[in-house]
């Protein structure tokens, strides 16, 4: 499913448990729904809001959360 | 009825050696010790107790802790928590059980201590004032904030300059406070070169991890007790998503300023009759918006406001005097009720060092979360 990268932020400090840095984001759906994405380390340097990507729900330590993979 | 403040207490902010317990029955017992005319613990029919987290108090059922320490068997005791706004809602709501009749006399105290916990683990305990949604993707208070903070440069041109503005001016406010964590001044470049915590927001945007305790003792018969009451003229809650991605404009607190219209029309008055604030700078872009929110500032224009210097200790709105939550502290469960010590002795003309001349008319905005709940107070003499 596509989605419109609403805004983001790059999380250096974060609590036990988390590596760091990762990336957090809202997004915009093709429905127009608004919600949460984590985005991979490998993708923040490219990271700027209004950009397209991809959503995929992937599992992250026994929960499901939508991913966000810019185009 | 007019509820009035007849006295406080306040601890210095920073990092305290004194446990749970020995703040609260120091608080307690400061509080009504400094009443002019004294006042009768028997008097005091109710004792709200803010704290944040149990976690940080290492102690359940911290109500009747306090209710131990009060003096007077019958009154009833309790605690209240809405995340950073938990200061602000207990007095609230001892205000409103004092118009209600339950109570003649209301103290309120807030606690927390925090600084024997890591940052990590402060920061999982904090995380806990987003929404569920925010939780489970680690959006940590930060990051919901840089959200806010992102948005609101794309949309109205700020600039880290304007951000590392409200530090630099907190800080220096913050050097005149002997309650304040910090006593040392930054500079914009300082602010803008330190570590980022959660894009866009940095390690000096941040209020810092604090222990502390404040005290409110409010009635509905101030004369009876002291000469120089100052009343509550208007104070109002309200509140939004919890989440930030469920918000229409993230970047306006809309809880505050539907808490501060409220309150505006309690007290007959307009945003241009406050003298002076203390806003819920609980991260630094956070004071710009708060601006915006109060009708300080139309929108956008918040960061106009900055710059005048309309905002600084000697302007003609001085916005967090004490230092604010970036240099005075943030010990999250007093933090709402040393906010209204704050105004309520500039109001006296008690505030030492960093008194504003004459002032008369005061407001106090105070938060939760990312601004989900909000207590916004106006203060007259």
């Amino acid at each position: 499913m596509g989605a419109k990268l609403i805004a983001y932020s790059v999380i250096e400090v974060a609590p036990p448990g988390y590596q760091t840095p990762y990336g957090v984001g809202i997004i915009e759906a093709e429905n127009g729904q608004r919600g949460m994405v984590r985005i991979k380390p490998e993708y923040l340097a490219k990271l700027k809001s209004g950009m397209e990507g991809d959503l995929r729900k992937e599992n992250v330590d026994s929960q499901e959360l939508y991913f966000f993979y810019p185009k | 009825m007019a509820v009035g403040i007849i006295s406080f207490s306040h601890t210095k902010y920073g990092k305290l050696s004194e446990d749970i317990p020995t703040l609260l029955k120091s608080s307690i017992e400061s509080a009504i010790s400094s009443v002019d005319h004294g006042v009768d613990p028997s008097d005091i029919d109710l004792l709200l107790v803010s704290n944040l987290d149990n976690q940080f108090a290492n102690q359940h059922q911290i109500g009747t802790v306090a209710w131990g320490y009060l003096g007077n068997p019958r009154a009833q005791a309790f605690r209240i928590e809405a995340a950073c706004a938990s200061g602000g809602m207990a007095t609230y709501v001892a205000k409103q059980m004092i118009e209600s009749g339950v109570a003649r006399n209301a103290l309120v105290v807030g606690v927390e201590k925090m600084t024997q916990l890591s940052t990590g683990t402060a920061t999982s305990i904090l995380i806990r004032g987003g929404a569920p949604e925010e939780i489970n993707y680690g959006a940590t208070q930060p990051a919901a904030y840089g959200f806010c903070a992102q948005l609101y440069m794309e949309k109205y041109g700020a600039t880290e300059d304007d951000f590392a503005l409200v530090t630099v001016k907190n800080h220096k406010n913050a050097m005149r406070n002997p309650w304040a964590q910090f006593h040392k001044e930054f500079t914009t470049e300082a602010v803008k070169n330190s570590a980022v915590i959660a894009s866009p927001i940095r390690l000096l945007h941040c209020s810092p991890i604090t222990d502390g305790a404040a005290a409110l003792l409010l009635s509905g018969e101030p004369r009876k007790y002291t000469d120089t009451p100052v009343y509550i003229k208007g104070m109002s809650v309200a509140y939004d998503t919890m989440g930030v991605f469920q918000r229409e404009d993230p970047t306006f607190i809309k809880a505050s300023n539907v808490a501060a219209q409220t309150s505006y029309a309690s007290a007959e008055m307009d945003p241009k009759d406050i003298q002076i604030a203390e806003v819920h700078d609980a991260f630094s872009p956070c004071e710009i918006m708060a601006y915006e929110a109060l009708g300080f500032a139309k929108k956008g224009e918040g960061i106009n406001l900055l710059r005048s210097g309309r905002t600084m200790a000697d302007g003609d709105l001085p916005v967090n005097v004490s230092g604010g939550l970036k240099a005075k502290g943030h010990p999250v469960g007093a933090t709402g009720v040393g906010m209204i010590v704050e105004v309520y002795l500039q109001l006296l003309g008690k505030a030492g060092e960093r008194q504003v001349p004459s002032v008369e008319r005061g407001l106090v905005e105070n938060h939760g979360g990312t601004g989900a709940t909000a207590v916004v107070t106006v203060l007259g003499r």
